[in-house]
Parts: structure tokens; C-alpha cells; sequence
């Protein structure tokens, strides 16, 4: 009942994270995976201190995020990076997958601890105190992250934001 | 008593700042930080709205960009790796901690009176031993202090 339960209510959740810090679904997936069987690696000797157990599961997955992103494309996403305001086709509006397309792109040209943070406060839920710790940052840095990520995602998206 | 303009000031750069930082919703604004900023919401109604609306439309676009869900075939991968994976690490925990028994035996045997202050810090297991022996009962007892009960019922996925 537990793994049945971790499973469905946490690999959505760090499979989400992972997807918007990498930029791509497949490698996402196979993060949250070894995310959670890492976690079940770790029950028996289970000593998370202070930290939540969904804090922990989340440094986690930033830490293989962070790996994978050095390993496999030392300049960052670029596939995104490509997608960056392409404009609308010609013959009609932005529709709503091409506004996520765009808000992936903007993310992805953020600083990489810039996208961490707005990923976890404002995707993730996570609160100041939470998401300062999964970033092992104090909450005055995180506000400052935030701050500066949203203020270039307002300017990258400025023709979208009404 | 009205208050001093320098604090009403004050209080509206702060919000300024948790709008521009965390987005229009001030439930989701630091706890610390939320009586006095939704004291100053409440009290300039006008200016609120036109600033939590400004924030909000910027939150409403980035929510355009949906994250994908974890296929079939990866939830249960994950769920098939939970009891080998739990086993394994806890046939290595007792294992340390038959090594570390073993070892204390053997130092007091000697007679040498440190021993266990030695012995205990690098040999312990990394937490109290869990008893139960089915990984369901051990991912519920390391759980418990950490995380709510771990009921199907109170599931809630944010994605």
C-alpha cells in the first residue's frame, strides 16, 4: 500500500520537476524513477533530519538533474532554446500548446538556479521555506531568485503576459 | 491611530516585492510575511487589485506550460524495484551492525576500555533498526515522522 501510494502520489510530481528542469520528457522519467528507488534504497536506515521527506526526494532529483544537464549538454538546453520566440505562424494566433512552448523556451534561457527556483515555488508548490531548503540556499536568496527569473520571464514573454 | 507614512510605505514595497517574487496568489506568499502584507491588501483595495491582477496575469501564462505524466511502464518499474530494493539495504544495515557487535565483542575481549566510543559512531546503522520486514510497513514506519500517513485516500497530486 505504501510503494503503491509513494509511487502514484510522488513519481508525477518529481517527473514533472525533472521535465521542466531538463527540457525533455524521456530523460525526465528515468530521473524520477531512480529518484524514488533511490528513496527506497535509503528506507531502512531512513535519517532525513530535519528535512521533509518531499524536500529531500526533490534535492534528489535536482542533484541528478543538475548531473545529467553537465553530462549530456554542457551549454544547457538548447533544443529549448531554440523554440525562443518564434512568433506565431503566420496564418493564425498563438494557441495554447505554442503558449507553452514559449514559456518552456523562456524557461529554459534562464540561469539554471533562476529556473530552479521559480520550478519549485511556483510549479512545484512549494513554500519559501521548503524550496530554500531543497535548494540547500537561504530564503533571502530565494526570494532574489525568484525575483530576477520572473522578471525575465515577464520581458522574454512580454508580447503573451496581458 | 493612522499609521506613520514611512510604514505604509514600507509595507507597500514589501508587497510589491511578494508579487514580483511569488506571484498574485498571497496564500502563497511567505508565512512570515503575510499578516501585515494582506493587512495592506485590505486596506488600499484599489491598488491590490491592479497589483496582485498584474502578477497573476504573468502565474497564468506559465501555467500554459503542462509537464508530461509518468507513462505505465515507469510506475511500475518503480513499484517493482520497491521490495529489492528495501531488502537489499536492509540486509546491509544488519550486516553493519553484526560487523559492529562483532567488532565491540572482539575490543573488549582485548580489554581495551575505548573500544565501544570507538567502535559505536562508525559501525551504528545510519538510523534506529526498522523491525518491520515488508517494505510497505518500513516505507510507513520511517515515514511517519516525515510525511502524513501514507494512505491511498489522502493522495494529492500536484503537478
Amino acid at each position: 500500500m505504501a510503494v503503491r501510494a509513494l509511487t502514484a502520489r510522488k513519481l508525477p510530481r518529481l517527473t514533472a520537476l525533472a521535465a521542466r528542469i531538463l527540457g525533455d520528457a524521456t530523460e525526465a522519467e528515468d530521473i524520477a524513477q531512480e529518484s524514488l528507488i533511490r528513496a527506497w534504497r535509503q528506507a531502512p536506515v531512513w535519517r532525513f533530519g530535519e528535512a521533509r521527506f518531499d524536500t529531500w526526494l526533490h534535492r534528489v532529483t535536482l542533484n541528478l538533474c543538475r548531473d545529467r544537464l553537465r553530462r549530456v549538454r554542457p551549454g544547457g538546453p538548447q533544443d529549448l532554446e531554440a523554440l525562443v520566440d518564434p512568433g506565431p505562424a503566420p496564418d493564425r494566433g498563438l494557441e495554447a500548446r505554442d503558449v507553452g512552448d514559449r514559456v518552456a523556451a523562456a524557461m529554459a534561457i534562464l540561469p539554471a538556479r533562476q529556473r530552479e527556483a521559480v520550478v519549485l515555488c511556483h510549479y512545484q508548490e512549494m513554500g519559501n521555506i521548503q524550496a530554500a531548503a531543497a535548494l540547500g540556499i537561504s530564503v533571502e536568496a530565494l526570494e532574489s531568485l525568484l525575483s530576477r527569473g520572473r522578471r525575465a520571464l515577464r520581458a522574454a514573454l512580454s508580447d503573451l503576459v496581458t | 491611530m493612522t499609521p506613520h507614512p514611512d510604514s505604509v510605505a514600507a509595507a507597500e514595497a514589501r508587497v510589491r516585492q511578494l508579487a514580483e517574487s511569488f506571484g498574485g496568489d498571497p496564500a502563497r506568499w511567505p508565512e512570515a510575511d503575510r499578516p501585515d502584507a494582506e493587512a495592506w491588501l485590505a486596506a488600499h483595495p484599489a491598488e491590490a487589485r491592479r497589483l496582485l491582477e498584474d502578477a497573476r496575469s504573468l502565474d497564468r501564462l506559465l501555467y500554459a506550460w503542462e509537464a508530461p505524466r509518468p507513462t505505465a511502464a515507469a510506475t511500475t518499474r518503480v513499484q517493482a524495484a520497491a521490495p529489492v530494493q528495501v531488502r537489499q539495504s536492509q540486509r546491509r544495515s544488519w550486516v553493519l551492525t553484526l560487523t559492529g557487535g562483532a567488532a565491540l565483542a572482539a575490543a573488549c575481549l582485548a580489554g581495551i576500555v575505548a573500544a565501544p566510543r570507538l567502535v559505536d559512531p562508525v559501525l551504528r546503522p545510519a538510523a534506529a533498526p526498522v523491525y518491520a520486514s515488508d517494505p510497505d510497513s518500513i516505507l510507513d514506519e520511517a515515514l511517519t515522522p516525515w510525511e502524513a500517513p501514507v494512505a491511498e485516500s489522502a493522495m494529492g497530486v500536484r503537478s
